[in-house]
Formats: C-alpha cells, sequence, structure tokens
C-alpha cells in the first residue's frame, strides 16, 4: 500500500468517485442514511446538525433543545476546529493528535481538496444533497452555500 | 414502554463529535454516559459497551441469534439507565458507520445497511429514542476521513 500523501489522497478520491455506490448505498449519501435512521424510529426523532452550523447560535441551541439543556452555552475552540478543515488536513500517522493544530502549530505533512475534485464530490452528491435540503427544511442553495 | 428517553448522537465522525461531547459532559453531567473522556467520572450502565458491541459484529444482525445475543443486553441496559437518570445520553461517531480499517481510506466504505438502524428499529418498540446526527459536506468530510485514516 501506498505511503499515505496528497498523490495517494488524490488517487483514491479518483477512484471512489468513478462509482462511488459499487453495492448499494454510498456511505456518504447523508440523505439516505438519514431516510433509514427515520425509518427505524420514527422521522420526528430523527434530529441533524452540520458541523459548518457549529459557530452558530442556532447549533447550539437546537442541541440544548434536544438535551434539556438550560442554557446553551457555545463550547470554546470552535473556531480552530474549523479552520484545520479549511487549511488542509494533517495526516494522522504523521501528527500526534493532540497537536492537530489546535494550538497554532504547523502541521509537517497535510493534504488538501484540489477544486477540481472538490467539484466533481460536489456533483458526485448533488441530488442527494439536494434530497438533505429538503430533509432538513432548508433550500438546496443554502445547504449549497456551507459547502454541500 | 418506559416513562424515560435515550437520547443517542450517533456520527457521523469528523462531524464536531469530539467538541459536542466535551459540551454533553460539562452541561449534561449525570446523564451523559459517553463517549467516556479520559478524567470524566461517567454513569455507565454498561450501556455504552453494549451498544458499542452490538453494533460492530460481524454481519449476522438480521438473525434470532443474534436478536438475543445483542440486543438483549442492550435492551437491559437501557431500561437500568432510564430508570437511574431518566433521559440518558449516548454519544459515540463510531455508532453509525460500519467498519473501517486503518490503511484503506475510501474503498473501506462499506455500502451495506449498517447495524445500527436495525438495532434501533427493535429497540424503538420498547424505548423512545432521540437520534442526533452530525454531517459535514462531503468535499471536507473526505479528506478529513482520509487523513485519520490513511
Amino acid at each position: 500500500m501506498a505511503a499515505p500523501s496528497q498523490q495517494d489522497f488524490e488517487r483514491r478520491l479518483t477512484e471512489f468517485l468513478i462509482d462511488p455506490t459499487p453495492t448499494g448505498v454510498s456511505y456518504c449519501d447523508w440523505a439516505s442514511r438519514i431516510v433509514h435512521l427515520r425509518g427505524a424510529v420514527g422521522p420526528e426523532h430523527v434530529h441533524c446538525l452540520l458541523l459548518e452550523e457549529m459557530s452558530t447560535p442556532e447549533y447550539w441551541q437546537t442541541a440544548a433543545a434536544l438535551f434539556g439543556v438550560q442554557t446553551a452555552t457555545p463550547p470554546k475552540r470552535i473556531a480552530n476546529a474549523l479552520a484545520v478543515a479549511e487549511d488542509g488536513w494533517a495526516l494522522r500517522d504523521l501528527i500526534p493528535r493532540a497537536a492537530n493544530n489546535l494550538d497554532g502549530v504547523a502541521p509537517r505533512t497535510t493534504i488538501v481538496m484540489p477544486d477540481e475534485l472538490r467539484e466533481r464530490v460536489r456533483s458526485t452528491y448533488r441530488a442527494s444533497n439536494a434530497r438533505l435540503a429538503g430533509l432538513l427544511g432548508k433550500s438546496f442553495d443554502e445547504l449549497s452555500s456551507l459547502g454541500y | 414502554m418506559a416513562s424515560g428517553r435515550l437520547i443517542l448522537h450517533v456520527g457521523f465522525p469528523k462531524t464536531g463529535t469530539t467538541t459536542l461531547q466535551r459540551w454533553l459532559a460539562k452541561n449534561c453531567a449525570g446523564r451523559y454516559l459517553g463517549k467516556a473522556a479520559p478524567g470524566l467520572d461517567l454513569p455507565d450502565f454498561d450501556l455504552f459497551p453494549a451498544l458499542r458491541a452490538a453494533v460492530t459484529r460481524p454481519p449476522i444482525w438480521a438473525t434470532e441469534r443474534w436478536a438475543a445475543a445483542e440486543i438483549a443486553p442492550v435492551a437491559k441496559a437501557i431500561a437500568r439507565a432510564i430508570e437511574v437518570v431518566g433521559s440518558p445520553i449516548v454519544s459515540d461517531e463510531n455508532l453509525v458507520r460500519v467498519i473501517q480499517r486503518r490503511g484503506r481510506a475510501f474503498p473501506f466504505l462499506q455500502d451495506e445497511e449498517p447495524p445500527l438502524v436495525g438495532l434501533l428499529a427493535v429497540l424503538a418498540q420498547e424505548f423512545e429514542i432521540e437520534v442526533l446526527v452530525t454531517l459535514r459536506a462531503q468535499p471536507t468530510w473526505l479528506p478529513s476521513n482520509y487523513a485519520e485514516l490513511a
């Protein structure tokens, strides 16, 4: 097996996108996964929160209501966690998890998502994410603006 | 049906779960049963390990044998947790994924119906269960997952 690297990441992702659903439901088809869970416990009992909205008051208000918490005070370090996602991803084998850029330590090896592959991923999951928007009560444009 | 309800955060991995779990541990003390973090004194009732065991067994989950071997301990643990704390909370981002092996990023993504769905369908007949799913846009989820597992 090739060592983890930008080249290996792009090769694997390209192969994955050729046929992301070889035997049925794709792992990343969030809408289908939500539908399956709704079928198991009932639609009104399945709740969703998006990482991209974690820095908003609404995210924590929703969480507080679900978990029965009186005050929806957001935790610290949310901004740092999201910044890692936007700048690149440190390969775990090379970077200790505890120093995963949360303390401003520059990772030695990272991967990034090339624009062309990003658009191919979005295209692959466009139909699924359109369904997801409906399940979340959002417009597709709204969900798309979050990167979906 | 028991009077309390189970609140279950099932994942996905790499969707801010650690931040959410730390928030739960701080704000839901006494009801948050894990994913346990080092240094936290959390009640357990065997619920967390029973759930993990039930969804990580080989795929024999549709059989009567699976039901007897795996569902009964989970149901017993849920009943006990509800009896003691009312509405227990469990968060484990690994419940929703089937099997992921390090070194097999992308092809490792299983396309089977996850055992969790079958498990919840049975448990929901006996308990009120609220399920929280945390998501992330695929263009950032995929590289994040690769970085974690490659």
